[in-house]
C-alpha cells in the first residue's frame, strides 16, 4: 500500500440496500467517540441495487426487485430514521391472494377470521382449521424468530426445533393440517422466495422464518414502497450521506487487496487503491472470494466448495413488467385492500415442485410460478392515470435454457399473459406495453447472483454470525448473500456494521 | 465396493523387484503393486541397523507445482515457513484441511524458484489441483513416472561412495543435488526420515541404477527391504504413516486428526497449551501387535493404540498411540486390550519416540 | 571394608543380569570382574588393527523375552539379527536352509516346538523353587519342585528325532551340524537331542558390532539400575563367618557366583571347609572343553560358490560336515584328546552382515571347531597345534570359497586353554558343563543343587552350569538373583 492510498476505516463494497444499510450504521455508530470514516463503493452510477425504479413503456415505471419488501429490518428504519428521509410505504402488511379458477380466491391476510370466508370456498373444515393453525404457526415462528436476529447461534431449546424444521417439508406439513390443494399451495408458496419448493425437506423452516418476519407486526408484513423501491434506495443514501458516508458512484472494484493474513483495503478498476482495514462486501460470497480476493487468501476447502459450485446452475428468477389499460379482470371480485396485496399461482403444490425440477435440469416449467403486485393500485404515480402496472416476479426458471434467454424474452412474457389469462381473461388485449428481465438481463445489470440461490438450507440453519464473518479477517458480508434468503433486509448488514465495530475495538485493545 | 477391478501398477524397478519376490506376496500401494517382503521381513528390517537395505519407493505420491507463483501456493498450503527453502533444500511439511484435521504429511523440496516437489505417502492431488489452478500453478502428478530407490542404514554413504557417487554421499540431510553417474542423470535426496538417500532416476534407467546399487552394495551387506520391513522400520523410527496408523482428514472441513495428536505439532508450527491427546510410543510384553486397541491406566481408557508391528530389534510388538499427556509420560506401565470377544489385556509401557533410532552414518 | 548386600563374581552375562535384578529391586550390589572389562563372553576384540571379531562365539544362545525387554538390551545398543540362512558342506553337496517363508516346512515347525520349549523353560525358570528343609528337621524330606520341560528331548537321540522330523538325510544332517557346532557329542547317543534346544551355532542372533555389543547393553543396565561394576578385581576366596559368606575385602550379605560350579566350589574354598558330598559331586560334574575358534582377517570378502545364487547365505553359517558319521566319529576321536584331520567345522563371515567389523572392502571370517580337547594326548597346545587349528579351518573354507587362503592378512587361533584363561571356565567348557540328560534342567549341575542355592548359606549359583543354562542366556543369572531375593525377604539371609 502506498502512503498516497486514501486511509478508510472500514470500505463497503456495493451500494445496493445491504450496503447502504451497513455503511451508514457504521459510520452512525462511532468507535471512541469518534466517527468512522467509510467509503461505499459503488460500480454503477446510482445506488439502490436491485430496488430500482425501472420507466418502461410510455410513461410507466415499475419495480425491478422489491415490488413487495417482506423483511426490510425495522431497527434500521428506526436508527437510520428513514422514515424522515423520504420513506414511506403505499401499502403495509399486503394481503396474500392465491388465485384461483372460477374466481375462488384465497385471501389471506392478517385478520385470520376474515380469511375464512374465502378458504371456506374450497373446504369448510380448511376454514375452521385455518385460525387455529395460523395461531400455532406464528407461535412457533415467534419463538424461533431470535434465532435468526440475534448473533449467537441456536440456544439449547432452538436445536430440536431447527432440526426437525429443517427436515419437514412444508407440504407434509401443511397436509397434516389441511385438505384443499389450494390452500396448501397458498400458504406454502412463500417458501419460494427462499428458493424452495414446498415439497423440500426445509420448506416448512423457510416458511417459519417468512412467518417470524411477519409475526414483528404491521411492520413486519410485506409493504410497498411508496414511489417504488426507488425511493427505499433514495432514503437509505439520503441517511448514509448523512451519518458521513463517502459515497462513491461509478467505482468498480475489481480486487481486495489481503497482505499479512488480513484485508488492507481494495483496488478500483482504474487502478485507484483505497486502505482500510475492514471491508464489507454485499456481493455474493463466490465473486467476492473467488474472484476479488487473491488465493493465498482463501483456505484450499472453502475455495474449492465455492469453486464447485460454480458448475451448478440454481434455478433463477426473471421480471415482469406488464403495463395495462384497465385493471385485470379478476380485481373485480377482490377487495381493495386485496388488491393492493400480492398474487400468486399456481394452485397446486405439485406444480410449484414441478417447476424447480424443471428448471434444475434446464427445461421451462410447465406451469410459471408467479407472484405479481399491482403497484399502481396503492400507488397510482406508476404511470398515467387509470393506467395499471402489473409487476410479476417469476421464479423457478432455468437459468441457461436452450437458445438461451434472448430466444426466450418474449416467450416468457407471452406465457406470462397466458396464465393470467385462466384468472382475467382479456388481460392480453389491455396490455400496452411491457418490459420483461430475464435472469440474464438482470444479471447484466446487477451482477450474477446465482451462486447466492445455492445451498439454501445452509443459509437459513447457518448461525447469522457465522453468515456475516467471513474467513478473510477483516472481511464482512452485509447484503442479500449474508440473509437468511436473498431478500433485501438490511438485518445482516447491521449485524455485519456491529460485528465489525466489536472486532476493531477489540482488536484495537488487544 | 463396486465390481470394477481396481488397477495396479508396476514401478520402474517392478522387473528386477519381481524376480526376487520369490514367495509371491504383493501390497497395493498408490495403485501400485509393491513385493512385501523378499523372503525374510524381519531379516530386512534388521538389515537397515546392521548395514543397509535398499527400498522401491517409486510409489510415493509425487506432486509437482511449477509456475511463478507456486512458492505463494506452498506457502498458503504448508504456511510461511516453506518461502524460506532454497532450491536444492527441502522441509517436512504438512497439509491440513480448512477444519485443522491433519490431510497429510510429506517433504516439499525446492527444485528452482518456481519449482516444488511434494513427496507423501498418500496422494492428495485433488486437494491441490483447484488451489493450483486459482494460482496459475502448474500441478502435475507423477507419481511413479520416475524411479526412486531409498537407500537407508549406517552404509548407506559407503555403498555410494564405492558405487561411484562419493560426492553424493556428502550431501547433507534435507538436501538434494542432480549427478551425472557413469552416463545416466540421477538426482540423489536425503529426504526421507531414516537419514538415509534416495535415487531418482527416468523409468528407463531404473533396471540399470538398481544393478548398480545392488553391486555396490553386495560388498557391504545391502538387503533389498519389502513394504512389510519397511513399515516395520518406519514404526520403529517413531513415524506414524498415514493411511496404515492414522486417517488422513478427506472432507475438506474436517477437523481431525490434529496435528498434536500425530505429534506433528512442530511441523504445524502450533502448539497446543495442553493438547487433547500426544503421540508416544508403546512397548508391549508380547510378540503379538495391537492395534486399535484401547489404551487402560488402571480401569480408565486414556488413549488408543494406532499402528502396532512386531519389531524385530526390540524382539516385542510395538504399537503407536494416541494418549492423555497426564500418562504419556515415557516409563508409564498401561495396559492394551484389544476390541472384541476374547479381550485380552497386553502390559505395555509407555517410551519416548522413536523407539530405536537408525544409526548414523559410518563412514569408513 | 566396603559392605554390599551381594557380591557377584563374573561380569559374564549371567553376573551382569543378575546384577540388574538385585539392583533393582534397591540392593547395594558389586560385580567383580577379572577382566579389564565387563562382558565375559560377550565382547568383541579387535585382533587385527582394524579387524574385529566376537573370539569365542559368534552368536549366543536365546534370551528370554521378557528379561530382553525387561533389560531394555535394544534400545542399550544389542541389536540381534537371526541369520537369514545357513549352509551345510557335507559329502553329498551343498545344502542351503533358509529362514522364514521359504524354509521347509517341517523344519519351521520344528524350529517353532524349539521355541516353545525355550519359552516354557524361561516360564520355569521363573518359578523359584522353595528352600530346602532346614536340616535340624527331623525327616529330611525334600519339598515338591515343579518338573522341568524337554523331557522327551532328553531321552530321545539327536539322529533319530531328526529322522523322524524332517525329511531327507541332508536336512537332518544340517540341523545336526547346526545343534552340534563347536561340541563334541555323538548325534547317536541318548540325550543327544538336547543340543537341539540350544544349538552350538547359537541362535539368539549376530549382534550388530559384534557380542560385545550385548556386552555393553547388559552392564550398560547393570548400571542403570544402580550396581556397581569393579573390573579387574579378581577374587580369590569367599569367606564365611557366622555362617554366611564374605567376600575378600569386600563384605557382603550374599554372593553369587557366576562362574561355573567347580570353579566356584572348589578354587574359592578349602576343601575341608565344605559340606561332605559336595567336592565328590563336583569332581562328578562333567565338564569338558570341545571347540576351538580361528579368526581371519582377509584382504577381501571370499566368494561362496553356492552364493550367487542365493546372496542371503553370505550373511549365515557355513557348515562344513562331511556326514552324521562323521559327527560321531568327531566324539570318538575327541574322546582319545586327539585332533581329527577332518573336524566338523562351521564357518562365517560376520562382516557381510555388518561392515563395521572390518575395513571398506576386506572382510572378517570365523571358523568355529568342534570336538577339540582340552589336553591333547601328545602334550601342551603348542604354536604348531594352534597352526594346525588354522589349517584345519583353512582346508574347510577352501572346499566352500576357493582361493580364500591367499587373502589371509592375519588369524588367530583360540584354543580350548584360552578359553579357560580369558573366561575362567574350567576345563574351557563353554557350554558350563556337558549337556546330557543327567546334567540339565533339573539336574543341572547336580538334583540336590538344581535350584540356585548351595548347601553353603549365602552362596548362590547362577553361571552356565545352572538351570536353565545353556539353553538360554541371561536366565540363570536372573534365578539366582531371584532366589536370593526371595530368601532374603523370608529372612534366611539374616
Amino acid at each position: 500500500m502506498t502512503e498516497a492510498a486514501p486511509r478508510y476505516d472500514a470500505i463497503v463494497i456495493g451500494g445496493g440496500v445491504g450496503g447502504l444499510v451497513a455503511a451508514a450504521h457504521l459510520a452512525a455508530g462511532g468507535f471512541a467517540r469518534s466517527r468512522l470514516r467509510v467509503v461505499l463503493v459503488e460500480a454503477r452510477n446510482m445506488l439502490g441495487g436491485t430496488a430500482e425504479n425501472l420507466p418502461f413503456g410510455d410513461g410507466f415505471r415499475g419495480p425491478v426487485g422489491g415490488h413487495a419488501i417482506y423483511a426490510l429490518d425495522p431497527a434500521s428504519i428506526g436508527k437510520l430514521r428513514l422514515a424522515r428521509r423520504g420513506l414511506a410505504f403505499a401499502e403495509r402488511d399486503m394481503a396474500l391472494v392465491a388465485l384461483r379458477q372460477g374466481g375462488r380466491h384465497i385471501v389471506l391476510t392478517r385478520d385470520v377470521y376474515a380469511c375464512r370466508a374465502t378458504i371456506a370456498a374450497h373446504d369448510t373444515g380448511d376454514a375452521d382449521r385455518f385460525p387455529r393453525f395460523r395461531r400455532e404457526a406464528f407461535a412457533l415462528a415467534r419463538h424461533m424468530r431470535s434465532f435468526w436476529d440475534g448473533t449467537a447461534g441456536a440456544a439449547a431449546d432452538e436445536r430440536p426445533v431447527l432440526d426437525r424444521l429443517a427436515r419437514l417439508s412444508a407440504a407434509a406439513w401443511l397436509d397434516g393440517w389441511f385438505a384443499s390443494d389450494a390452500l396448501k399451495a397458498a400458504l406454502a408458496f412463500d417458501a419460494t422466495s427462499c428458493g424452495f419448493s414446498p415439497l423440500e425437506p426445509g420448506s416448512a423452516l423457510a416458511l417459519i422464518w417468512r412467518w417470524g418476519l411477519e409475526a414483528c407486526g404491521l411492520q413486519g408484513g410485506s409493504a410497498q414502497v411508496a414511489g417504488g423501491p426507488g425511493a427505499l434506495a433514495a432514503a437509505l443514501a439520503k441517511a448514509a450521506q448523512a451519518s458521513g458516508v463517502a459515497i462513491r458512484t461509478g467505482a468498480h472494484v475489481e480486487a481486495i487487496l489481503y497482505e499479512g493474513g488480513r484485508v488492507v483495503g481494495v483496488r478500483l478498476s482504474t487502478g485507484e487503491m483505497l486502505a482500510a482495514g475492514v471491508v464489507l462486501s454485499s456481493l455474493d460470497t463466490r465473486r467476492t472470494l473467488l474472484h476479488l480476493l487473491p488465493p493465498e487468501a482463501l483456505p484450499f476447502g472453502a475455495a474449492a466448495a465455492l469453486g464447485a459450485r460454480e458448475g451448478a446452475r440454481a434455478p433463477a428468477s426473471a421480471s415482469v413488467l406488464l403495463a395495462l389499460n384497465r385493471p385485470p379482470a379478476f380485481a373485480a371480485g377482490l377487495s381493495a385492500r386485496a388488491l393492493r396485496g400480492r398474487f400468486v399461482f399456481p394452485e397446486r403444490p405439485d406444480a410449484i415442485a414441478e417447476a424447480k425440477g424443471a428448471a434444475l435440469t434446464g427445461l421451462m416449467p410447465a406451469e410459471l410460478v408467479v407472484e405479481a403486485t399491482l403497484p399502481s393500485e396503492a400507488d397510482p404515480a406508476h404511470g398515467p392515470i387509470s393506467q395499471h402496472v402489473l409487476s410479476a416476479l417469476i421464479r423457478f426458471l432455468p437459468a441457461q435454457p436452450a437458445g438461451g434467454w434472448a430466444s426466450h424474452r418474449t416467450a416468457l412474457k407471452d406465457r406470462l399473459i397466458a396464465a393470467l389469462e385462466v384468472f382475467a381473461p382479456g388481460l392480453a388485449q389491455s396490455v400496452v406495453g411491457f418490459e420483461v428481465l430475464t435472469p440474464d438481463d438482470l444479471a447484466a445489470r446487477y451482477g450474477d447472483m446465482s451462486s447466492q440461490a445455492a445451498d439454501a438450507l445452509g443459509r437459513l440453519l447457518a448461525a447469522p454470525e457465522t453468515r456475516v464473518r467471513s474467513v478473510v479477517p477483516g472481511l464482512y458480508f452485509c447484503g442479500g448473500a449474508a440473509e437468511p434468503a436473498t431478500a433485501l433486509s438490511g438485518r445482516a448488514a447491521r449485524l455485519a456494521a456491529a460485528l465489525a465495530r466489536a472486532d476493531a475495538k477489540a482488536e484495537a485493545r488487544a | 465396493m463396486t465390481g470394477t477391478p481396481t488397477v495396479t501398477r508396476p514401478t520402474p524397478f517392478h522387473v528386477r523387484t519381481a524376480e526376487r519376490n520369490r514367495d509371491n506376496v504383493w501390497r497395493a500401494r498408490n495403485g501400485f503393486t509393491l513385493p512385501a517382503h523378499y523372503g525374510d521381513a524381519r531379516a530386512e528390517a534388521l538389515a537397515v541397523r546392521f548395514s543397509a537395505i535398499a527400498a522401491d519407493v517409486s510409489h510415493r505420491a509425487w506432486l509437482r507445482f511449477t509456475g511463478a507463483r507456486a512458492g505463494p501456493l506452498c506457502a498458503r498450503a504448508f504456511g510461511q515457513a516453506v518461502a524460506a527453502i532454497e532450491p536444492g533444500a527441502s522441509r517436512t511439511v504438512l497439509w491440513r484441511a480448512d477444519g485443522g484435521g491433519v490431510r497429510g504429511t510429506g517433504t516439499l523440496a525446492r527444485l528452482a524458484t518456481g519449482d516444488f516437489v511434494l513427496l507423501s505417502y498418500v496422494c492428495d492431488h485433488a486437494w491441490f489441483e483447484d488451489a493450483a489452478a486459482r494460482f496459475g500453478v502448474r500441478l502435475f502428478e507423477e507419481t511413479g513416472e520416475a524411479g526412486l530407490l531409498a537407500l537407508a542404514g549406517p552404509f548407506a554413504a559407503a555403498i555410494l561412495e564405492v558405487g561411484g557417487l562419493a560426492e553424493a554421499a556428502t550431501l547433507e540431510p534435507g538436501r538434494h543435488r542432480a549427478f551425472v553417474w557413469r552416463g545416466l542423470d540421477v538426482t540423489v535426496s536425503r529426504w526421507g526420515v531414516l537419514g538415509g538417500y534416495e535415487i531418482g532416476c527416468a523409468a528407463d534407467d531404473a533396471v540399470i541404477v538398481f544393478d548398480r546399487v545392488m553391486s555396490a552394495g553386495a560388498g557391504l551387506g545391502l538387503a533389498l527391504a519389502g513394504e512389510d520391513a519397511f513399515a516395520t522400520i518406519l514404526m520403529e523410527t517413531g513415524v506414524a504413516v498415514p493411511c496404515a496408523d492414522w486417517a488422513p482428514a478427506r472432507d475438506p472441513f474436517a477437523t481431525g486428526p490434529a496435528p498434536e495428536t500425530l505429534g506433528l505439532a512442530e511441523l504445524a508450527g502450533a502448539a497446543h497449551a495442553t493438547p487433547p491427546l500426544v503421540l508416544a510410543g508403546i512397548v508391549l510384553d508380547s510378540e503379538e501387535p495391537a492395534p486399535r486397541a484401547a489404551i487402560l491406566k488402571g480401569s480408565e481408557i486414556v488413549g488408543a493404540t494406532l499402528g502396532s508391528l512386531y519389531s524385530p530389534a526390540l524382539k516385542r510388538a510395538i504399537a503407536l498411540a494416541q494418549i492423555a499427556p497426564a500418562h504419556a509420560g515415557a516409563g508409564t506401565a498401561i495396559a492394551a486390550r484389544h476390541a472384541g470377544d476374547g479381550a485380552m489385556t497386553i502390559e505395555g509401557t509407555v517410551v519416548d519416540l522413536p523407539f530405536l533410532p537408525i544409526p548414523d552414518q559410518i563412514r569408513p | 571394608m566396603e559392605r554390599y548386600d551381594a557380591a557377584i563374581i563374573g561380569a559374564g552375562p549371567e553376573g551382569l543380569t543378575a546384577a540388574t535384578t538385585l539392583a533393582g529391586a534397591g540392593l547395594r550390589v558389586v560385580v567383580l570382574e577379572r577382566a579389564s572389562r565387563p562382558g565375559g563372553r560377550a565382547v568383541t576384540r579387535e585382533f587385527h588393527p582394524g579387524f574385529r571379531a566376537s573370539p569365542f562365539a559368534d552368536e549366543l544362545a536365546d534370551i528370554p523375552r521378557r528379561l530382553f525387554w525387561r533389560l531394555d538390551l535394544a534400545r542399550r545398543g544389542a541389536l540381534m539379527a537371526p541369520a537369514p540362512a545357513s549352509t551345510l558342506i557335507s559329502e553329498i553337496g551343498a545344502h542351503i536352509l533358509t529362514a522364514g517363508a521359504q524354509s521347509c516346512a517341517h523344519t519351521a515347525r520344528l524350529a517353532r516346538e524349539m521355541d516353545g520349549l525355550r519359552t516354557e523353560l524361561a516360564a520355569r525358570a521363573e518359578m523359584l523353587d522353595p528352600s530346602p528343609a532346614r536340616r535340624l528337621s527331623f525327616r529330611r524330606r525334600e519339598p515338591e519342585r515343579p518338573g522341568w520341560p524337554g523331557d522327551a528331548m532328553a531321552r530321545a537321540s539327536l539322529a533319530e528325532l531328526l529322522a523322524a522330523r524332517v525329511p531327507g538325510e541332508d536336512m537332518a544332517l544340517h540341523l545336526a551340524a547346526g545343534a552340534l557346532s563347536g561340541r563334541a557329542a555323538s548325534p547317536f547317543l541318548v540325550g543327544s537331542a538336547l543340543h537341539l534346544l540350544a544349538p552350538g551355532e547359537g541362535c539368539s542372533g549376530a549382534v550388530a558390532g559384534g557380542l560385545g555389543a550385548l556386552g555393553d547393553a547388559l552392564a550398560a543396565a547393570a548400571r542403570a539400575a544402580g550396581a556397581t561394576i569393579r573390573c579387574s578385581a579378581e577374587v580369590s576366596d569367599i569367606r564365611r563367618r557366622r555362617g554366611r559368606t564374605s567376600g575378600e575385602e569386600i563384605a557382603a550379605g550374599a554372593v553369587i557366583s557366576a562362574l561355573d560350579v567347580k570353579r566356584t566350589l572348589l578354587t574359592f574354598f578349602a576343601w575341608s571347609d565344605l559340606p561332605a558330598g559336595i567336592v565328590k559331586a563336583a569332581g562328578r560334574y562333567r565338564m569338558s572343553a570341545s571347540r576351538a575358534r580361528v579368526l581371519f582377517a582377509l584382504d577381501a570378502a571370499p566368494e561362496f560358490s553356492f552364493a550367487a545364487a542365493r546372496p542371503a547365505t553370505r550373511r549365515g553359517p557355513v557348515h562344513v560336515v562331511a556326514s552324521m558319521a562323521a559327527l560321531a566319529r568327531a566324539h570318538d576321536v575327541w574322546r582319545s584328546n586327539a585332533l581329527g584331520d577332518a573336524l566338523p567345522v562351521t564357518l562365517r563371515v560376520p562382516s557381510f552382515a555388518d561392515p563395521r567389523l572390518a575395513p571398506a572392502g576386506k572382510a572378517v571370517m570365523t571358523a568355529t571347531l568342534s570336538g577339540v580337547p582340552l589336553q591333547l594326548f601328545d602334550g601342551a597346545w603348542t604354536k604348531e597345534k594352534r597352526a594346525r587349528l588354522v589349517a584345519l579351518a583353512l582346508a574347510a573354507a577352501e572346499t566352500v570359497a576357493p582361493g580364500v587362503s591367499a587373502r589371509v592378512l592375519a588369524c588367530q587361533p583360540i584354543a580350548p586353554p584360552d578359553f579357560e584363561d580369558a573366561l575362567g571356565l574350567t576345563h574351557g567348557d563353554f557350554d558350563g558343563g556337558e549337556i546330557g540328560p543327567d546334567q540339565t534342567m533339573g539336574f543341572r549341575p547336580w538334583p540336590e543343587m538344581a535350584d540356585a542355592r548351595t548347601p553353603i548359606a549365602g552362596l548362590y549359583l547362577g553361571g552356565p552350569s545352572s538351570a536353565p543354562a545353556p539353553f538360554l542366556l541371561c536366565a540363570a543369572g536372573h534365578r539366582a538373583a531371584r532366589t536370593l531375593l526371595a530368601d532374603r525377604a523370608a529372612g534366611r539371609l539374616a
